[in-house]
């Protein structure tokens, strides 16, 4: 009896696996020759804005399939080429408001009666997929952004 | 102190304004689906500080000896982010012929880049929200004695951020922003100043144009009142003296509608001292002296009708 109870007791700790994302903000400062991020704690119209959204499998299991949507706030831009992971993973945007999300030349929107792909200033979303993240691993979801 | 909100363009986030961003995550363990999501990560916009006056005068105000209240106009935006109040003072150029006296500003109270000293309001200082501008007038005498004709000086409105100002870039503000937020001085560093100048003259001309429209709205077929102030300011002979007007574009002239202080003038080229040449009209006052400036003083009206 006791022994099942503990089998319960480690499914269900399985089942409750605990995968957290933490989003920071970070912003450029130059210090002597070098430019180097700090915590964003000075920003005006023209910073640039570096987000770093931490994954933490804190579980004893491999997480797989993860996929983290930031849609990027009102009045930021969000700047070409930034968005990554720290491992490989596939990244997409939306121009639909996040409805819909694919990789760049298959985004489009309408110009004065005419359709043309999307520019990454009118990307209003991000999706990062990462296939797998082990147990006790972390991984970054990044993107910068500048404020308007 | 007075508070203008006139928005005139929107330059950069308001200061105060949070930006918030968020993530959410799905996954799997098992082949059993999940999701988080993470802490709202909030950066609040600090403020950028920012001034620009620019002169409205699109060329040297002529003036002669002795004159009052003479008016020079300028513009000033505040091209920050946040409101803010700046210090207004008279400042003059170190290389002027000759120095006026009795400056003052005012703020163009109902903002109709006319100076009114029963309307508009002395000030030493203006309230603008981000984006907000304002016309602001220097008022000056011109000091009496002999001048040649040319002199010139030179005298500007220069305008101070209260919350900063220093006039270097970048200079920083702890806690002094828009709701307590950290300030910086933007690239004016906080501080500008815009020059008008006053030239001397024997005798010159001014004309002050100004138009009226009967209906509150335009459109086709309105019909344009023009009135132009014809002045001499100075004394001594001016000959050959005509005053023309191009018809603006888009606009016919209304034939017949031409007159010298209310009394009309033919249109052809005859006896009086009016015409319209078909592309505008011309009045010419021949050969005249003044003795006493400005008391040559006519009033011109045209009308046209919108196309």
């Amino acid at each position: 009896m006791k022994k099942g109870f503990l089998v319960i007791v480690g499914l269900v700790s399985l089942l409750n696996a605990n995968v957290t994302i933490k989003s920071e903000s970070f912003q450029e400062k130059k210090i002597g020759k070098e430019t180097k991020w700090i915590k964003a704690s000075k920003v005006i119209p023209g910073t640039k804005i570096k987000y770093v959204n931490t994954i933490s499998n804190d579980t004893s299991n491999t997480a797989t399939n993860l996929v983290a949507t930031n849609v990027i706030p009102k009045f930021m831009t969000y700047t070409d080429g930034s968005a990554k992971c720290k491992t490989p993973c596939k990244v997409v945007f939306s121009v639909d408001g996040g409805k819909t999300f694919d990789l760049p030349n298959n985004l489009f929107v309408v110009e004065n009666g005419k359709k043309r792909v999307a520019r990454a200033n009118e990307y209003g979303a991000v999706r990062w997929t990462i296939l797998s993240l082990g147990a006790g691993q972390k991984d970054e979801c990044i993107y910068e952004a500048v404020l308007k | 102190m007075l508070v203008l909100n006139q928005i005139l363009w929107a330059k950069g986030v308001l200061a105060g304004t949070e930006i918030q961003n968020s993530v959410d995550l799905t996954y799997e363990i098992g082949g059993i689906s999940h999701n988080a999501n993470s802490n709202v990560v909030i950066d609040r916009v600090d403020q950028v500080i920012d001034v620009q006056v620019v002169s409205s005068n699109v060329s040297h105000l002529v003036v002669t000896p002795g004159q009052t209240d003479q008016v020079l106009t300028f513009k000033i935006t505040n091209i920050g982010n946040g409101q803010d109040t700046f210090t207004l003072n008279h400042e003059i150029n170190g290389t002027n012929d000759f120095n006026i006296n009795n400056p003052r500003i005012y703020i163009d109270t109902n903002n109709n880049s006319l100076f009114d000293i029963a309307v508009d309001t002395q000030a030493s200082e203006i309230t603008l929200d981000a984006d907000a501008y304002a016309n602001l007038f220097l008022v000056c005498d011109i000091p009496s004695g002999t001048f040649a004709t040319g002199d010139i000086s030179g005298n500007a409105i220069s305008a101070a951020s209260k919350i900063g100002g220093s006039g270097i870039p970048g200079t920083s503000y702890a806690g002094a922003g828009t709701g307590g937020s950290w300030a910086v001085d933007g690239m004016s560093g906080g501080k500008d100043k815009a020059f008008g100048i006053y030239e001397i003259v024997d005798l010159a001309p001014r004309l002050i144009k100004s138009a009226s429209v009967a209906t509150t709205d335009v459109f086709t077929g309105s019909i344009i009142t023009y009135t132009i102030n014809v002045q001499l300011i100075g004394t001594g002979t001016i000959d050959n003296f005509i005053a023309h007007d191009t018809i603006p574009a888009g606009t016919t002239y209304m034939a017949g509608s031409l007159k010298l202080d209310g009394n009309p003038l033919t249109d052809s080229v005859d006896s009086d001292i009016g015409s319209f040449d078909g592309s505008g009209i011309n009045v010419n006052f021949g050969s005249v002296t003044q003795s006493v400036s400005g008391a040559f003083n006519k009033s011109i009206t045209f009308q046209v009708i919108i196309n």
